[in-house]
């Protein structure tokens, strides 16, 4: 009974963050002491589907960052962290991949912002994107070292071995090999992304104004309506893939 | 060396190899490298706007004025904080509920609230826990407050009551599920069996063998989580005080002020900071590696 009540307590301490930025999200008006909106209206959300919309270019501006830095960084994750899994002094290299990836965002930021202020990527979605990629490739490179095994390793020279070029080992050996993985790192390095603040309003100079950022702005305007709205954009997209995919997507960590 | 090795590394010494391994050094190196140089330059005045030659007057300001130290000090009781009250909660979760974290309802919804990025998880504290916050009125529908300002501050506290409450709440969903797969993986529902068949009881198995195996699996784990709580930004701009900034906080403060002879401090406190993470890091590591 205990266990129920405990089970039944966890779970909708859970759901609490959707059912509470959804309730707000369509909410107008939120006067002390009352516990829920004085007027309801999905004005908020009509607005996002209209042309124009701060809320819709965030969304998009968001996707386009996310889709880049996963496509790139898993790409070049996964070519590179074999070079280093074969490396001599491998831990080494993998040591030098953790120096992005444990500080913090915003703090690299700093010491990298006068780079893309010289190249006058500073304020531009290429220089968050770029930005962003310092953060999320070191850590596909540390993500792929478990594919690159000796059993791997030594499939793929067999098949060279036999006659197979090497696009022809990479296309119908590795990579069905590697499918998986390559699908979590996408996802994740995704998530990288589209959670990203710090960096991308260091890096970005507030103008490139992802969903994080807005949820910030939206704050300080003490406009919580569109803030939640904003929230929930950020968290229903993976929450449902994760739904979906679960024991897929977490089998391989 | 065998055939296989031998042609790996050949490939590796004049093939394409150098030029992967350059791409790696450029994106994931270069850029910490070259800015901790660069940082490490801007503070001893020998760059930027206003420099005029090698001085160590920033770093003497920052580590007079004792603001590094104070703002370093209070980031490490948050991080310690957070990360031991999550450990706690998500022991506790991860060994009472392990069937539920299994098949049940929580091995799906457990997952759920790692879709919260950390500047959605300050906004609902916020919302939460302010004076005016959902927690407030509900409290005042129960007649357990009368007034709004009979609310404790939980927000924007010199306790940093908020923040240590946002990053918990971010952390017990992950290292739940980090104890969970440690257990299943571990193979400690027959140890447990192993134990009782010896005459231990469930409080000996889980205070004796649980706990302490969970831990020191997941100890490179809880390591990192410190590190990136004690980096954090999101959270306490949003929901600190104003008074005692997180160092990352303390740091953006010092580029966004308008005087200039600022930003070197900003510089070295960001340096600072990198290399105490970085030191930390490698004794911890090394420390980890003796008790493997």
């Amino acid at each position: 009974m205990l266990r129920k009540s405990l089970t039944a307590i966890l779970a909708s301490a859970i759901l609490l963050p959707f059912l509470f930025f959804a309730v707000l999200s369509v909410g107008q008006a939120w006067f002390y002491p009352s516990v829920m909106p004085q007027r309801f209206t999905l004005a908020n959300w009509q607005q996002l589907w209209s042309g124009q919309s701060e809320l819709q270019f965030g969304l998009v501006r968001s996707l386009i960052l996310g889709l880049g830095v996963a496509i790139l960084s898993t790409l070049l994750g996964f070519i590179i962290s074999k070079e280093i899994a074969l490396a001599k002094y491998k831990n080494r290299w993998l040591l030098l991949a953790y120096w992005p990836f444990v500080l913090s965002p915003v703090v690299l930021a700093i010491l990298v912002q006068r780079f893309f202020l010289l190249t006058g990527m500073s304020g531009e979605l290429i220089g968050v994107l770029l930005g962003q990629l310092i953060l999320a490739f070191p850590f596909t490179v540390i993500f792929f070292q478990s594919f690159w095994s000796p059993e791997v390793l030594q499939l793929g020279q067999q098949s060279q071995t036999l006659g197979a070029s090497a696009v022809y080992t990479l296309r119908y050996v590795l990579l069905p090999l590697a499918k998986p993985l390559l699908l979590i790192c996408f996802f994740q390095t995704f998530l990288i992304s589209w959670f990203e603040y710090g960096l991308t309003q260091f890096i970005g100079l507030g103008k490139v104004k992802t969903l994080t950022i807005l949820v910030f702005k939206y704050v300080n305007e003490a406009n919580i309506f569109h803030a939640a709205l904003a929230s929930l954009l950020i968290m229903l997209p993976p929450a449902l893939l994760l739904w979906a995919n679960k024991k897929f997507v977490f089998r391989g960590i | 060396m065998t055939i296989l090795e031998h042609r790996l590394s050949t490939r590796t010494k004049h093939g394409s190899g150098v030029y992967l391994r350059l791409l790696f050094l450029l994106l994931a190196a270069a850029p910490v490298a070259g800015g901790l140089l660069y940082g490490l330059a801007y503070s001893f005045g020998l760059t930027g706007a206003l420099s005029s030659g090698f001085t160590l007057q920033h770093w003497q300001q920052v580590l007079a004025s004792g603001v590094l130290l104070q703002s370093l000090a209070y980031s490490l009781y948050i991080a310690f904080a957070a990360i031991t009250l999550a450990t706690a909660s998500s022991l506790f979760l991860s060994l009472y509920f392990q069937k539920s974290l299994r098949t049940g309802l929580l091995s799906y919804l457990l997952y759920l609230p790692l879709t919260i990025p950390a500047v959605v998880m300050g906004f609902l504290v916020f919302q939460l826990f302010t004076k005016s916050g959902l927690v407030s009125r509900m409290s005042y529908g129960l007649s357990w407050i009368s007034e709004l300002q009979q609310f404790p501050d939980l927000v924007h506290d010199s306790i940093g009551f908020g923040i240590i409450l946002a990053h918990t709440l971010m952390a017990v969903p992950f290292l739940t599920l980090l104890f969970h797969a440690i257990y299943r993986e571990q193979n400690l529902g027959q140890l447990q069996q192993v134990s009782e068949n010896l005459g231990a009881g469930k409080v000996y198995f889980v205070r004796h063998i649980a706990v302490p195996m969970l831990l020191k699996t997941a100890a490179p784990n809880l390591l990192l989580y410190f590190i990136f709580i004690l980096g954090a930004y999101e959270v306490p701009l949003l929901i600190g005080s104003q008074q005692h900034p997180m160092v990352s906080v303390l740091a953006v403060q010092k580029f966004q002020r308008f005087n200039l002879l600022d930003i070197p401090q900003g510089y070295a406190i960001s340096v600072a900071f990198t290399l105490f993470v970085l030191l930390l890091l490698t004794i911890s590591f090394k420390k980890l590696q003796r008790h493997a």
